[in-house]
């Protein structure tokens, strides 16, 4: 059986599993995911908790009653899966923590958001779980602006200390009610279901290999009234972003740390942070979105005008 | 002499190597590796965390402030002292006789 090829994350990715989630790739692989046998304990590991191992080059992931996942030296992810586990749950954790604990094993910064395409750069929406990244960014898509990431978004840092956002899988997953209040009904095509979830398809192709990071914002819930909208900076700004990691817990040893706190602290010095609180407020929604596209295209000084979707897309 | 919870104009102090800094616009953020705990530093501060980038006695960081800021001699010894300890106490800088 050959390999599929995919493209994600500026890497070649070769995988033995199907991953509709993927946009198809080419060229020689960066990563491979194969299927393969995973121990249930690495002999040398130094950090652990129920669902993790941390060994030195080497992370377990353990998603009981699915699978384990094992990524070593940043280019290798083995997939063992439980008899009769859902094959969807099992890219669920493939595609989130496995490729989550690789990235980072590559020296890449996760951050726990969506992120969309403007005219100058990526915008990224952080935020815990059900606080409204997926459904934002799927708003946005509506408007003319690619999704560049849906629950982790990858960045990477230049030399010269400039952060570029790194596209990944293209495709939203959305509850029947986020879907409902976007009115997207057959918009979108599914790619998979997971659980409750929808995963809608919101680009055609990989697209390009990085996009500098121009914003983020920080969604917070309110209980009721106008959407707010405020700056974070210094000090504010920086435990914002270590408060929005992607499985910080992943990062085993000081070297590690140290390149990751440097990495946030590049983030801060040259993107802009907001913190928004909004009331999730159905009958509101829309004009919420406005408020952001409006905040979004205003500071920056030039208009954030929506990137031009390449065909093969469908138009909603 | 002026003391300080042992720490003197004479002793020289130094950045632990176990942190990672960097100068955000408004104020400098700071992070420890051993502790995990970071800071926000703003104006004098900042400055001074700038001046102990090289290790330096609290004395020759006196002798550099009074020249950029307007302030006394004696004001400036008593609060470099207090404020130096801090960062002893928080385990951002040693100085010589006291481990960091």
């Amino acid at each position: 059986m050959s390999d599929h090829i995919y493209r994600a994350y500026g890497l070649c990715i070769a995988s033995e599993i199907s991953c509709p989630e993927l946009s198809p790739g080419d060229g020689p692989p960066d990563v491979l995911i194969r299927l393969g046998e995973v121990p249930e304990t690495l002999e040398d590991c130094f950090s652990r908790a129920s669902y993790y191992q941390l060994a030195p080059t080497r992370t377990l992931v353990s998603a009981r009653g699915v699978a384990r996942y094992l990524a070593s030296g940043g280019d290798r992810l083995v997939v063992d899966r439980v008899a009769g586990a859902e094959e969807g749950l099992v890219r669920l954790f493939l595609l989130g923590s496995g490729l989550g604990a690789l990235l980072m094993q590559r020296g890449l910064l996760l951050l726990h958001g969506s992120c969309i395409r403007v005219r100058n750069g990526a915008v990224v929406f952080l935020g815990c779980s059900g606080r409204g990244k997926s459904t934002l960014a799927t708003a946005f898509h509506a408007r003319g602006h690619e999704v560049l990431a849906d629950d982790v978004t990858a960045l990477t840092v230049s030399r010269e200390g400039e952060a570029f956002v790194l596209p990944g899988p293209c495709h939203v997953s959305l509850l029947p009610d986020a879907r409902s209040l976007l009115g997207l009904g057959q918009a979108l095509e599914p790619v998979a279901k997971r659980g409750e979830k929808t995963l809608l398809r919101v680009r055609g192709d990989a697209g390009p290999d990085e996009v500098p990071l121009r914003r983020l914002y920080v969604l917070t819930a309110m209980q009721a009234g106008d959407p707010t909208i405020s700056d974070l900076r210094g000090v504010d700004l920086f435990q914002c972003l270590l408060e929005n990691l992607y499985r910080p817990e992943f990062l085993g040893t000081n070297p590690a740390r140290r390149a990751l706190y440097g990495q946030c602290m590049a983030v801060a010095r040259s993107a802009a942070l907001h913190r928004v609180a909004w009331p999730r407020d159905r009958a509101r929604f829309a004009r919420f979105v406005d408020l952001l596209a409006t905040h979004l295209s205003d500071e920056s000084g030039a208009p954030a005008d929506p990137e031009v979707r390449s065909e093969g897309r469908r138009a909603l | 002499m002026n003391r300080s919870g042992g720490l003197t104009l004479d002793s020289t102090v130094s950045r632990n190597p176990d942190q990672i800094s960097a100068d955000l616009s408004d104020e400098t953020v700071l992070m420890s590796l051993d502790t995990g705990r970071y800071y926000g530093m703003r104006a004098v501060a900042g400055r001074i965390w700038e001046l102990l980038a090289e290790p330096r006695t609290v004395g020759s960081l006196c002798d550099a402030l009074v020249k950029e800021y307007d302030v006394e001699r004696d004001r400036c010894e008593r609060e470099a002292l207090a404020f130096v300890g801090e960062l002893v106490q928080e385990g951002l800088v040693a100085t010589d006789g006291v481990e960091a």
